[in-house]
């Protein structure tokens, strides 16, 4: 509990007290109130996320309860195909860890530079279709496994920062995506230069990049549009 | 973006009886702080600028992340309170007051291709047309 309320009151606090210069050196700070109204989804969404992994642990913060996490994770059992319509969309809210939790919400909170830019219902689409983008990854797993986090549709948004433009042509289209690549690879390298595909946590890998393949190609599908 | 083409474009936000002193590019440096938060993604707060100096203000033209135009922004002299100019031997630190409020601390290119270097011919302009810190 305690864990809960500095990660949800650091995360209120630098969300809404952090505020960015206006992109035009004309334009003046704007209100805390301004600075909410363009992080709205980002800071709900963060707030949304740790609560729910509060009532996962129960109230503990720490270890998920199993049985919850077999009833909203997404499973690949034959046994669990009742569950799938529910699973589909409560996995992307549920996470198996504290880190985990931790992670996807403190990487929302940077993707809300996106939506400063881009705006809340932007935000919120690529982050959807991100997030369901990547559920077709649990298909390559031959082994029974259970995924769930939203950091596909975080992927997405990341890959929306570098390649969510006006007008872009397709050789600028292709560089900015290989500059997202360059960053998305740099930071998969662990501590000791090898890249983290296997370690304790079981990362999907093949989940975010689907996430952010989806997020790429909705981008490009629908271009940004300004005024 | 093709630099020749910049230029160009840039020029085209110009008004009447304008005339081109010189021009240069220079980039904001990222914030310091914002590395013990969020690490090297800290790099990503830097920005560059296209200005242009002309016979009646300068013309701030950002760059966004993949090099092509953002942001425009024109002031005339009387919009900005002060400058102060620092040394350096390949880029030139300096630090805008403007009337509004803001500030903007960047780092123009000494060196490299003409009309994206600051020379001394825009610097002494600058230096004559605003009030010096």
């Amino acid at each position: 509990m305690i864990i809960f309320s500095l990660a949800t009151i650091s995360y209120i606090i630098i969300l809404v007290f952090y505020r960015p210069s206006p992109k035009s050196l004309k334009g003046t700070s704007i209100s805390i109130k301004e600075n909410f109204k363009t992080i709205k989804v980002s800071l709900l969404s963060g707030i949304i996320l740790l609560f729910i992994f509060l009532v996962v642990t129960q109230f503990s913060f720490t270890k998920v309860d199993e049985h919850l996490y077999s009833i909203f994770g997404l499973t690949n059992t034959k046994e669990a195909a009742k569950l799938w319509p529910l699973q589909f969309f409560s996995h992307l809210v549920i996470h198996a860890d504290t880190y985990h939790v931790l992670s996807n919400v403190f990487a929302i909170g940077l993707a809300s530079m996106y939506e400063r830019r881009a705006g809340s219902t932007r935000f919120f689409k690529v982050l959807m279709v991100g997030a369901l983008s990547s559920v077709p990854s649990i298909l390559f797993y031959y082994d029974t496994v259970t995924i769930s986090g939203i950091s596909g549709g975080i992927f997405a948004l990341a890959a929306a920062y570098f390649t969510d433009f006006e007008n872009l042509t397709t050789p600028e289209w292709i560089s900015a995506i290989l500059m997202f690549l360059i960053v998305a690879f740099i930071f998969s390298i662990s501590g000791n230069g090898s890249l983290t595909l296997e370690d304790d946590l079981q990362v999907d890998h093949l989940g975010h990049f689907m996430g952010a393949l989806g997020g790429i190609v909705y981008c490009r599908v629908k271009p940004i549009k300004f005024g | 973006m093709h630099k020749d083409e910049s230029l160009i474009l840039l020029t085209n936000n110009f008004s009447n009886g304008e005339e081109l002193i010189g021009s240069f590019m220079a980039k904001r440096p990222f914030k310091i702080w914002l590395f013990f938060l969020i690490g090297p993604l800290a790099v990503l707060s830097m920005k560059w600028y296209l200005i242009a100096v002309t016979n009646k203000g300068m013309h701030f033209q950002s760059l966004n992340l993949i090099g092509k135009f953002s942001q425009h922004d024109f002031f005339d002299y009387n919009e900005i309170d002060s400058l102060s100019i620092g040394s350096g031997i390949l880029q030139i630190p300096m630090k805008y007051m403007f009337t509004s409020g803001r500030k903007l601390k960047i780092k123009a290119q000494k060196k490299g291709r003409e009309n994206y270097k600051i020379n001394d011919i825009t610097l002494d302009f600058l230096k004559n047309n605003i009030q010096q810190t």
